[in-house]
């Protein structure tokens, strides 16, 4: 980076870029085309053949079971996405504002859900919202159900799991975005006689947007990727994009048909932030 | 004057209090499902009850032994060695992409976001082969995981970067460059001090990206050397136990703690917290 | 924190660092040495979990100790899963005796190539193994043990079942009460494969026509209460006693019942079909003298017995007699058992998997 400036033919982003580019096109780029390749090619019997063809596509299109996976998949993203964000910001509010000693101690704890393996989150999910679970003796103790009801497996199950898993991302990254807002604006603010609240919705909500909209992408894009959870919460019939894409490729060994899926999924994804990015939201797309 | 207005804060205690309702309620809701499985590892019984039934330590003794603690070191290191090189890679990514505007930016933009939107396990079976293909297979184990753990890994560098890369306040390279500043110096003593919170908050999201991914993990390790996720995965298909409940607490709290102690020891603390009173 | 930030401890900080990274350095930077495998080293890929320790301490173990050589135990992956990798490595996965195989990748493993050939001159022991479990299986696996489809009943709720009707239509034998406490599971999970095959037998159906299976899936849809794909993913479903009645491989429900749980299994009168685990050596594996040595030793009549009574399975080979009483008669141990279970149809499970499962999918989505 020291000596951008010096080489005057070559622009200076293309110096920037160079290396990291190369490294994604050749890791991430090449592998990926080369296993996605196979959506386009004919299987029989779980078995690769070279014959091309588009039916694995015009197959995933014309069933509405994938349809609805594809909608459950960008419904489960978007949820959790809102649910984190508006679960993280007062989080990340509290954590950058507060004096207590305890500061250091309550940010490492936010990160915990990121850290516990899926084991941990999932099985405290089960043990909470199985049929016989604390949720349901909870509700039932209360009087608020009659018959125990399964919260699990059911798209509601993986939103609730996966937007406990990614909140951490929220809180941090809407927390790097506070931090850079010198609190003497905000008192600054209220001494010129703004209330508290129009203090914080026209001076630090404003200022935070940044990593509000950082940290709905970073969430929305793990969300839909995501295979652990959705799989344990939502189980083989509540199925997401990345569910699907395992058990085509991994269970069932019909790569074809589970790269027409992963294929879809990536453009679809694509599509949609890049809609959202010409539709106003231009920080978020970076 | 933060002390003056910390205390300011606290007088008016109303708004100041709801948020710390909020707040703890979140918190419960964070910790519950996590508190729930540790309990189970101290069950006396080789099931996986909760509430656990009887106490024994006999789950941890099993959880401590190098079966497991082998692959956590080896996550560890992976780990850091992941958020160091995805962080190098991802800093330059983020400035040209903030910075300049070219034919094809969007492009790379797309590419940056794509690893992340891909299901880790598409990216694994692709590199498998693609090792295979270009006779690189002895590379597959450390070597191929550290890649692939790098590409994953770098769209939350690049993401946390190009935030930070917001909140900096706008004309403070022209500042700098005014008062005669050369580029580097502008980058390494005004952009880069203003934006290491960003970096270090993506160093660490790399890092727990890589520690905790198991589905690209599966198809580049090599067998005995095997990170902790995977570790975990190959008991879980043959069932939930009381040492599972164990390993991952274990998992859960070796990071945080190695965090704590470098942050105590380094000051890291103001690069995550980010101390503004420069600004 | 904040108060850290004196002129006091800022050398001592700076110092720390710099110790710190040097052994950062040091520990991430030492050379990882590719693991220098010689001819005495073999890997073995097998079952993970509770099954590891059963499995190196009552075949490997003994295994190192006679042929002198050191094994490397990789315990993870399903068996598609564990096929996954051969298939994306092209032969050579990483490990040299995939050890855990059921029939559907062994029967794509021979079509693809991926998996070599194995005759009497490889693995002697094979000639003793069960004939027609041989036969069915292409020549690139060797069986050494099987498993069957048993039916798992929570004793504490419900009467012993006796029929698969009993467990596709769950409410004409035990009534409403059953609700919720029936489970299934996808047909990515050979299990469910075979459950379905018996529910079309039910009504008159089978492989070729799988209709009243269809009929009978939506009948018990309403009692199903927990829906998964792999097996292991039942074992709390089971421990929360929430689960009364399952299909289940009888060397995990033996395993699990003798854990304690309160689940009797049962082989339900209209029969119960064979699963046979093979070991399949991959084209690309780097030991296979050794490999193939190892699938001998596995079906060496002191291993069948050591692996069987510690895995509720039943023995690869007919030809070992004085088991246990109990474990005679829960396994197939004898000719005349052995005639009494089912061999799958491989080939139509194959060429049918995809559109089963889709199937099913679409009727408990």
């Amino acid at each position: 980076m020291a000596r951008t400036s010096d080489s005057s033919r070559v622009p200076a982003h293309w110096l920037l870029i160079a290396v990291p580019a190369m490294v994604l096109l050749a890791f991430f780029v090449l592998p990926n085309a080369l296993l996605l390749s196979a959506s386009f090619l004919k299987s029989e019997a779980q078995q690769l053949t070279a014959e091309p063809t588009l039916d694995n596509y015009r197959f995933l299109f014309t069933r509405p079971f994938y349809l609805e996976v594809f909608l459950r998949t960008f419904v489960v993203g978007i949820a959790v996405g809102v649910i984190d964000v508006v679960l993280g910001y007062p989080v990340a509010y509290f954590l950058v504002r507060t004096r207590s000693r305890w500061k250091g101690l309550l940010i490492a704890l936010s990160l915990a859900p990121l850290l516990a393996s899926v084991v941990v989150r999932t099985y405290g999910w089960y043990i909470i919202l199985n049929r016989f679970g604390f949720a349901n003796d909870m509700l039932q103790g209360l009087g608020l159900i009659a018959d125990r009801v399964a919260f699990m497996p059911s798209t509601g199950a993986v939103i609730i799991g996966l937007a406990h898993a990614l909140l951490p991302y929220a809180v941090l990254t809407i927390m790097g975005s506070i931090n850079g807002i010198n609190p003497n604006l905000e008192s600054a603010a209220m001494s010129l006689g703004a209330s508290r609240t129009r203090t914080f919705l026209h001076v630090v909500l404003p200022l935070s947007l940044p990593g509000i909209a950082g940290g709905f992408i970073l969430i929305f894009s793990i969300a839909i990727s995501a295979y652990a959870t959705p799989a344990i919460l939502g189980g083989p019939a509540t199925q997401v994009a990345a569910t699907a894409i395992y058990g085509f490729i991994v269970q069932l060994l019909d790569w074809s048909l589970g790269a027409a899926l992963a294929v879809i999924l990536i453009v679809c994804s694509l599509l949609l932030l890049y809609a959202a990015a010409r539709f106003g939201a231009r920080q978020a797309a970076l | 004057m933060r002390r003056f207005f910390a205390s300011r804060w606290r007088a008016v205690s109303g708004p100041w209090a709801l948020l710390c309702a909020a707040v703890t309620f979140i918190y419960i809701f964070s910790l519950g499902p996590i508190l729930i499985t540790a309990a189970v590892s101290f069950n006396e019984s080789n099931r996986s009850f909760f509430p656990p039934r009887g106490f024994s330590l006999r789950w941890w003794e099993k959880a401590l032994a190098p079966e497991w603690i082998d692959p956590l070191l080896f996550s560890l290191k992976l780990g850091s060695l992941t958020a160091i090189l995805s962080t190098l890679l991802a800093l330059p990514l983020a400035f040209a992409l903030y910075r300049y505007r070219f034919r094809g930016r969007e492009a790379l933009v797309a590419l940056t976001l794509g690893p992340l939107m891909l299901p880790t396990l598409v990216t694994g079976v692709g590199l498998l082969q693609l090792f295979q293909y270009v006779g690189l297979r002895e590379y597959i184990g450390f070597a191929a995981l550290l890649v692939g753990h790098v590409v994953i890994c770098m769209p939350f560098a690049v993401r946390t970067v190009a935030v930070s890369l917001h909140t900096l306040p706008p004309n403070v390279e022209l500042a700098a460059a005014s008062l005669g500043a050369t580029r580097w110096r502008t980058l390494r003593h005004v952009v880069f001090p203003l934006i290491k919170s960003g970096v270090v908050a993506g160093a660490v999201f790399a890092f727990i990206h890589s520690f905790t991914d198991v589905n690209l993990s599966i198809f580049l390790a090599r067998p005995g050397e095997l990170p902790i996720t995977v570790k975990i995965l190959g008991f879980l298909e043959f069932g939930f136990a009381p040492t599972l409940a164990a390993v991952s607490v274990i998992t859960l709290v070796l990071p945080l703690v190695l965090v704590a102690v470098v942050e105590r020891a380094t000051g890291l603390g103001d690069f995550i917290y980010g101390d503004r009173d420069r600004v | 924190m904040i108060s850290d930030h004196g002129t006091g401890n800022a050398l001592d900080r700076r110092e720390f660092i710099r110790r710190a990274s040097a052994a950062a350095a040091l520990g991430l930077g030492a050379p990882y040495v590719w693991g220098q495998r010689t001819d005495e080293t073999l890997v073995v890929n097998s079952f993970g979990g509770e099954y590891q320790e059963l499995f190196e301490t009552a075949v490997i173990q003994p295994f190192e100790k006679k042929f002198g050589v050191k094994v490397v135990h990789d315990p993870t992956g399903t068996s598609s899963q564990d096929y996954a990798k051969i298939r994306a490595s092209r032969g050579a996965p990483g490990f040299d005796v995939a050890a855990a195989l059921s029939p559907p990748e062994v029967i794509l493993g021979a079509k693809e190539g991926l998996l070599e050939k194995i005759t009497e001159k490889e693995v002697p022991n094979i000639r003793f193994t069960w004939d027609k479990a041989r036969a069915a299986l292409p020549p690139v696996a060797v069986m050494h043990t099987l498993q069957f489809d048993s039916l798992l009943y929570n004793k504490d709720k419900i009467d012993k079942p006796a029929s698969w009707a009993d467990y596709w239509q769950p409410d004409k034998r035990y009534g409403a009460k059953v609700k919720g406490h029936v489970i299934n599971y996808n047909p990515a999970n050979l299990l469910s494969v075979y459950a379905l095959i018996h529910a079309a037998e039910l009504g008159g159906g089978g492989t070729s026509n799988m209709e009243p299976a269809w009929a009978l899936l939506k009948s018990q849809k309403p009692y199903v209460g927990v829906v998964v794909t792999a097996s292991a993913e039942a074992a709390p479903h089971f421990e929360s006693g929430e689960v009364w009645l399952s299909p289940y491989w009888s060397a995990r429900a033996g395993y699990y019942i003798s854990r304690g749980l309160p689940y009797g299994m049962i082989v339900p009168k209209e029969g119960v079909i064979a699963n046979i685990d093979s070991a399949c050596v991959p084209i690309g594996a780097k030991n296979k003298k050794l490999a193939y040595e190892f699938i001998n030793f596995m079906l060496e009549p002191s291993t069948q017995r050591a692996w069987c009574l510690a895995y509720f399975c039943s023995p690869g080979r007919g030809d070992l007699t004085d088991w246990p009483k109990a474990f005679t008669e829960s396994q197939i141990v004898t000719r005349q058992q052995f005639e009494s279970v089912k061999l799958p149809d491989l080939e139509a499970i194959g060429v049918n998997r995809r559109d089963w499962t889709l199937r099913w999918q679409e009727i408990m989505g």
